[in-house]
């Protein structure tokens, strides 16, 4: 008796869970086409504005027309952003070993040129080798140091270090920065799409890095968290499971 | 539109926007002056076979290439290319599709139905206005055209 209301359960929760599945694909397939030809209707006439009529406008005039553009060049980039961590969810882990310590070096040097590198700092521990999707995990690598590097910008002495300790369950990697750092209080907003906690006068970035390292990992099973003082810097930590 | 049997390039757009961007792109290049821009797939239809508002129209004048979005009311743009490339009169015009999604689907239907070429239409203005100015000149200028 209990058996089949519990498969009647199952079955009706995986219909349902289909449905929400469903929706959601509309929701993508929306989001990527639906939204673009207006887009780019704003953009294109916008241009088309002050390439028949610029010479006609004043300077303020002219200066709106760029502003129109700028923002709608942004909801371009917002809407590709959450495209692409909509389909995270969807896609196979392609698992194997994977050399942390080769791929952080490897996005070091991709990121910060040798004349660059010398005004930083930067230590690497040991980090154990984890099983994980090498394009994904590299991804992860790039975002936090790219954010150690961006929030160290303003510091006379940057550094960053990048080490690894273990515990029972997971193998855990970090990023430590000296640079401006941020108010724990916040820090519930981090990994959320388009959330930032410093305003772009300050620091550019779209505010979507975090957002994808967060499922990217959350996918490997493991965990993401952060610890920071502001204008000390901040140190990010992530899990993967062994 | 003088004449439609002087027609070289079928625009088929139900996006008025789109449309106007994709034709101020073309004469920019002086590709617009043969051009006929139809604006769902049964109009499309019904110029391509030379029927109902267009029966007048020679069959056997053909387009040097039909631009073809997917997503339109009626008869969606994967149909248009269904029965254009089932159809011994017009099998060999060179279709483009030109459409917004990437959607992989889309994208082998479209090829399995037999279509040239397709392109996914750049959201920013500047990509897209090369994008259509390419291919105006690809198709138009550089493709040669079987004798019929």
């Amino acid at each position: 008796m209990e058996n089949i209301s519990l498969e009647k359960r199952i079955d009706e929760l995986t219909r349902q869970l289909h449905i929400a599945h469903q929706d959601w694909e509309e929701f993508r397939h929306a989001l990527s086409h639906d939204l673009k030809a207006p887009l780019r209707a704003v953009q294109g006439f916008s241009l088309i504005l002050k390439e028949d009529y610029g010479s006609l406008l004043d300077e303020e005039a002219n200066r709106i027309i760029e502003v129109i553009v700028a923002n709608a060049n942004k909801v371009k980039q917002q809407i590709e952003d959450l495209v692409n961590l909509s389909g995270m969810g969807a896609k196979q882990l392609n698992l194997q070993d994977v050399n942390m310590k080769e791929l952080a070096e490897e996005c070091l040097s991709e990121l910060l040129t040798d004349e660059q590198r010398a005004g930083f700092e930067i230590s690497i521990g040991t980090l154990d080798k984890c099983k994980g999707d090498v394009g994904l995990l590299k991804e992860v690598w790039l975002q936090l140091l790219k954010n150690a590097i961006r929030y160290s910008s303003k510091k006379e002495k940057p550094s960053i270090e990048i080490n690894y300790s273990a515990d029972a369950t997971s193998r855990i990697y970090s990023v430590k920065d000296k640079g401006e750092g941020f108010d724990m209080e916040y820090s519930h907003k981090l990994f959320k799409i388009f959330q930032r906690l410093h305003s772009y006068e300050e620091f550019d970035g779209a505010g979507t890095g975090l957002a994808f390292v967060k499922r990217i990992i959350l996918k490997h099973g493991g965990s993401v968290w952060a610890e920071a003082t502001p204008n000390k810097g901040s140190c990010f930590y992530f899990s993967i499971p062994f | 539109m003088h004449t439609y049997n002087e027609v070289e390039i079928v625009l088929v757009e139900d996006n008025p926007s789109d449309a106007e961007l994709t034709i101020r792109a073309l004469k920019k290049i002086n590709l617009s002056n043969h051009l006929i821009h139809l604006k769902d797939g049964a109009e499309a239809l019904d110029f391509i076979f030379a029927r109902g508002a267009y029966s007048g129209r020679n069959i056997n004048h053909k387009p040097r290439v039909i631009l073809l979005d997917i997503k339109m009311p009626k008869v969606d743009g994967l149909e248009v290319l269904k029965q254009i490339k089932e159809d011994e009169r017009t099998k060999s015009i060179p279709v483009v599709i030109m459409t917004s999604s990437r959607e992989q689907n889309d994208i082998i239907n479209g090829y399995k139905l037999g279509v040239n070429s397709y392109v996914v239409k750049p959201v920013d203005f500047g990509s897209f206005a090369k994008a259509v100015s390419d291919l105006g000149l690809y198709w138009i200028l550089l493709n040669e055209k079987p004798i019929e």
